[in-house]
């Protein structure tokens, strides 16, 4: 018996586009919330949502379905993300060369909150902490922890959708479960 | 066990992934270290936190949008690809169309009289007629266009009349083929013949 999603996405590869919009429907959520987090504003986690699913639109048919589709999608959105969180960096320290002079320098510009705030969310101050703290997180942290505690995926499937050995992400849950430990202490939060 | 050896415990624990003789050790440590005890009542914590973490609403348009933002529909991707893996055959294919639009915009473009062929001088020509005289050999193709071509003499070859009439005399001798050609896809094939010809040594 053949799971749900492999069959959508066979439909889908056919020509069915109801399937495929089935798997939009099922997907939609946690990519958005995936990008949502990692990238910490609305219109970003859109473009992801859209990105993402152009690209498993697009390259149905080298779909495996002996892999779970979770894992593939996930896959997909989380480089789409790490990919803009690169770009982000590299503009923020071409900004920052090009406003030389200003008295803006690159380290203010990467410290500055968000273009695009989180207005939708009421967060308690200890949220908020919270997420200055994520956001912060250098990406290869950021994503596996994201991936850990809000998606609830274990080490393996973690594995799985970065394409790293286990031992790696095990590591770096470590390493990024420490550094948030220590950003709310420094806080005095705890 | 010392505290650096616990910690790694620690997480080992909170990933789930401690046997139970690592959770009695662990459990041992701690009844003694308070530093490591507090370590790890702050990391529960902010895994805690973590996941309690509010969800935006996911806008409910969303759906909608990344269906409209899908390239046409597969057919059209198949028909895509097939092309990609077959270049030889799409190529002979687009050269074809191209060669038979080009020819369809030639026909009716001219409405001129037009004689090819061999001994030309031979022939009487006037606004709309060839004609061949009694009496007079060509020795070679005719080819006429817009016009009538009249034999009464002898030709010693192929007669072709495209868009107009062939009149043979009763005097008239023709070693070859003669065919009159009216429609343009006749014409066409009388062309793609031409080629076929002219490009197979």
């Amino acid at each position: 018996m053949e799971g749900l999603e492999p069959r959508l996405a066979k439909l889908a590869r056919n020509g069915d586009r109801d399937a495929f919009r089935e798997l939009v429907q099922l997907y939609k959520d946690r990519i958005y919330h995936l990008a949502y987090r990692m990238l910490g504003n609305a219109q970003e986690a859109e473009d992801v949502v859209q990105d993402t699913f152009l690209r498993v639109y697009t390259n149905l048919d080298r779909y495996d379905d002996t892999h779970k589709f979770s894992t593939w999608i996930y896959r997909i959105g989380t480089n789409l993300c790490i990919d803009r969180l690169r770009k982000r960096k590299s503009t923020l320290s071409l900004d920052a060369e090009s406003s030389e002079g200003e008295g803006i320098d690159g380290h203010d510009m990467l410290s500055s909150p968000d273009p695009l705030p989180e207005q939708q969310l009421v967060l308690s101050e200890t949220q908020q902490v919270i997420r200055d703290a994520i956001e912060k997180l250098p990406a290869k942290y950021k994503s596996i922890v994201i991936l850990r505690y809000l998606h609830d995926m274990s080490l393996q499937e973690i594995s799985d959708v970065l394409n790293m050995p286990i031992t790696t992400i095990k590591t770096r849950v470590h390493r990024g479960r420490e550094a948030l430990r220590k950003k709310l202490d420094h806080q005095h939060f705890f | 066990m010392k505290c650096n050896e616990a910690i790694t415990f620690i997480h080992e624990y909170m990933d789930g992934d401690l046997d139970a003789q690592g959770r009695m050790d662990l459990r041992q440590h701690l009844v003694d270290c308070a530093a490591c005890r507090q370590r790890m009542d702050q990391y529960t914590r902010t895994t805690a936190l973590i996941r309690s973490m509010p969800r935006s609403p996911v806008p409910d348009y969303l759906v909608d949008s990344v269906m409209q933002a899908l390239p046409g529909t597969r057919k059209r991707q198949v028909w895509t690809r097939w092309v990609r893996q077959h270049p030889a055959v799409t190529a002979a294919v687009l050269f074809i169309a191209v060669m038979l639009l080009s020819l369809v915009s030639m026909w009716d473009s001219d409405t001129r009289l037009m004689v090819k062929g061999d001994d030309l001088d031979q022939l009487i020509i006037t606004k709309n007629q060839v004609i061949v005289p009694a009496g007079h050999v060509i020795n070679g193709d005719l080819y006429v266009e817009n016009g009538e071509l009249v034999v009464e003499g002898q030709v010693n070859g192929n007669l072709v009349v495209v868009d107009g009439r062939l009149n043979l005399a009763s005097t008239a001798l023709i070693s070859g083929e003669h065919s009159e050609i009216n429609k343009a896809i006749d014409w066409l094939w009388f062309k793609m013949g031409e080629w076929v010809e002219a490009v197979t040594p």
